[in-house]
């Protein structure tokens, strides 16, 4: 292969890549009055992708959303849709689907002139309308619905009903906007599994926003992360959880315990004095100190300060040094109280400084076995 | 019950009440009926086809028709500008809006003489283009507009405001232009307090006094509303006549009260029928 061609196969990738993706947000900028509440926000989503937009709130995930839709104008940046550059395109003509936090429902309208909305004025033949609000209602599950008005539905069949209004036009983009905050717990967890499925059965690229990790990593096929209106780090929800790039990423992202004088710790003497680490309950193990452990000579003894039983897990907060830990045991491994005497290995923890995180594992892992990856 | 029911307390409560409005509304709407038919029907009916009397009526029909049309347009324009936007000076725009409310009405009067009168820089130019203002049915008009522009406007902005943006945000994404959005999303939200609003509106606007007092010249049979005519007569020591016209205002009034009190019944009833089934 010479030279000309490697190049041409690159550009190529490069084109490749470039016509997958679906939306784009280049160098994104909006203020409200003194609160910056979109710093040059830039990213990239691929066609037929479901990503979240995950963030503490107040962190200008909506902010996006609404940009995106049209319903806020960036003070600077450039946002395309599709190829398209849509800045001066208004919402009515950006053809998008969305969901409203709370589902904003037209509640002087049925189930079924709310989904007919889009498609009446899209002047629709009266026929095809009835016949296209039908597969919808069927596809969420609300066939023989049609006449009910809003606050006459749960607030799962109010979800389902926004969601069926905004595919109705079949829109090439869908936004949601916490679109499970309102509903309680159980049904929550049911509606997460079903939303996931329905996109993916659509095909249609969509992009929510959430504060909740657990609901970011459990639907989405790209997670992007923000704090104070700015992109901490994009990326698949596996990366996003085990590289942790900056600071705030790894100080938001699953359950972390901040660690005072790492190196005073087993597997971790070569880190420098007065470095911020953090660590999560997955990382460390824990075993009574009769009990047979694989690290036994690169833990750390400690005593257990309390503990809540969790059912599956016992979550239990180890004392050592001047750290407490929080470490989840199961169930199954035997019960540890409060005043026992335990070691503690930790596998992995994560260096932070102002701007970066950084990975590192324990000593002893990396003697035994150079390649091992947790 | 928070508050323990004492018998005492709430009967003596009840009979304050009764006697108080007795004394203060009932009495005095008695005894213009009475006093308007004192004389017998055909004085009253005298009095009221009176050449003078019938343009009175025709004139504050007139006026009350125009305001309420102008008020109607005004009201929900303002109430949509204050409730969907937000921009500099929102909160002036919404206090002036108030401002007919807290400004007696007899200034509001003479603040329209300042403008349009012989003093005003304006006077040549209307003058030249042959509009009269003062002394004049435009005049009336003007005043009783000012006097009774909140009244639509606040009774629309509150239920506009509990209402939010999202609905009319979601009907826009779905390609809706401004009418469609609000004759299908946010009329049917405010109807009722819109049609509450015309009401009052109404009955502000058939008894506007001092204002339109100011301006109009009691000019008999030109610029004499309903009240102007009252005043004339009962000046002149023609109680039945000042009476009889008084009797068509009170009924007038109670036309609207009773208006009102279907609109209030029918607006929770809608409500409801919604939430119940």
């Amino acid at each position: 292969m010479n030279a000309a061609t490697l190049i041409k196969e690159n550009i190529n990738d490069v084109k490749d890549e470039d016509s997958n993706i679906y939306v784009e947000l280049k160098n994104v900028n909006k203020n409200f009055g003194d609160f910056k509440a979109s710093d040059n926000v830039s990213f990239k989503v691929k066609k037929g992708h479901l990503v979240g937009l995950l963030g503490p709130s107040g962190s200008g995930k909506t902010t996006i959303l609404r940009i995106l839709a049209g319903l806020e104008t960036a003070d600077s940046g450039d946002i395309f849709i599709n190829g398209k550059r849509v800045n001066k395109i208004s919402a009515q003509k950006r053809g998008i689907g969305f969901v409203f936090q709370n589902y904003a429902l037209f509640r002087y309208q049925t189930v079924f002139d709310n989904v007919a909305f889009s498609l009446k004025i899209e002047k629709w033949d009266k026929k095809k309308i009835r016949e296209r609000v039908h597969y919808l209602l069927n596809l969420v599950g609300l066939a023989g619905l049609e006449d009910r008005y809003p606050n006459q539905l749960s607030g799962g069949q109010r979800q389902r009903v926004a969601f069926a209004r905004a595919l109705a036009n079949e829109p090439q983009l869908l936004l949601l906007d916490e679109p499970f905050a309102a509903i309680d717990a159980k049904v929550r967890q049911e509606l997460r599994s079903w939303l996931r499925e329905l996109i993916h059965n659509v095909g249609i690229t969509s992009i929510f926003v959430t504060h909740d990790q657990d609901e970011a990593f459990e639907v989405a096929d790209q997670i992007i992360l923000t704090n104070h209106g700015k992109i901490e780090q994009s990326g698949s929800p596996y990366d996003i959880y085990i590289n942790p790039q900056t600071a705030f990423t790894s100080k938001f992202i699953g359950h972390p315990t901040l660690i005072k004088n790492l190196n005073t710790l087993r597997g971790f003497g070569k880190t420098p004095d007065n470095i911020e680490a953090v660590v999560r309950p997955e990382f460390i193990s824990v075993a009574r100190t009769d009990e047979k452990f694989q690290y036994s000579a690169s833990s750390d003894k400690g005593v257990v300060v309390d503990a809540y039983f969790r059912g599956a897990v016992i979550e239990l907060h180890v004392k050592v040094g001047d750290n407490i830990f929080v470490v989840n045991r199961q169930l199954a491994e035997g019960r540890i109280d409060v005043g026992e005497s335990v070691y503690i290995f930790i596998s992995r923890v994560y260096l932070v400084n102002a701007l970066k995180a950084q990975t590192y594992i324990n000593e002893a892992l990396k003697q035994k076995n150079e390649v091992y990856i947790i | 019950m928070i508050i323990e029911e004492n018998k005492i307390v709430k009967w003596s409560l009840i009979s304050v009440s009764m006697v108080f409005l007795s004394v203060m509304l009932v009495l005095p709407l008695v005894f213009v009926v009475k006093t308007a038919f004192e004389k017998g029907l055909p004085t009253f009916w005298a009095a009221i086809s009176d050449k003078y009397a019938r343009a009175a009526i025709w004139l504050t029909v007139e006026v009350t028709v125009i305001t309420v049309i102008v008020n109607t347009f005004f009201g929900i324009f303002a109430a949509w500008t204050i409730t969907k936007y937000s921009f500099r000076g929102k909160k002036l725009l919404s206090a002036l809006i108030d401002l007919p409310l807290t400004i007696s009405p007899i200034i509001a009067g003479l603040i329209f003489l300042l403008t349009f009168g012989r003093q005003s820089f304006l006077y040549p130019i209307l003058h030249d283009l042959n509009i009269k203002i003062i002394f004049a049915v435009p005049g009336i008009v003007l005043a009783t507009v000012f006097v009774t522009f909140p009244f639509i406007s606040r009774e629309i902005i509150p239920v506009l405001a509990s209402q939010g943006k999202d609905e009319e945000e979601a009907a826009a994404l779905m390609g809706a232009k401004w009418f469609r959005i609000f004759r299908t999303v946010t009329f049917p939200h405010i109807k009722w307090a819109f049609l509450y609003g015309i009401v009052l509106c109404t009955a502000r606007a058939l008894g506007e006094f001092g204002a339109v007092s100011v301006l109009s010249g009691h000019l008999r049979g030109k610029t004499n509303t309903m009240p102007l005519h009252i005043e004339l007569l009962y000046q002149g020591y023609d109680f039945t006549g000042a009476f009889a016209m008084s009797a068509i205002l009170v009924v007038m009034a109670i036309i609207i009260l009773i208006l009102r009190n279907i609109l209030e019944y029918r607006g929770k009833r809608k409500l409801s029928e919604k939430g119940a089934k």
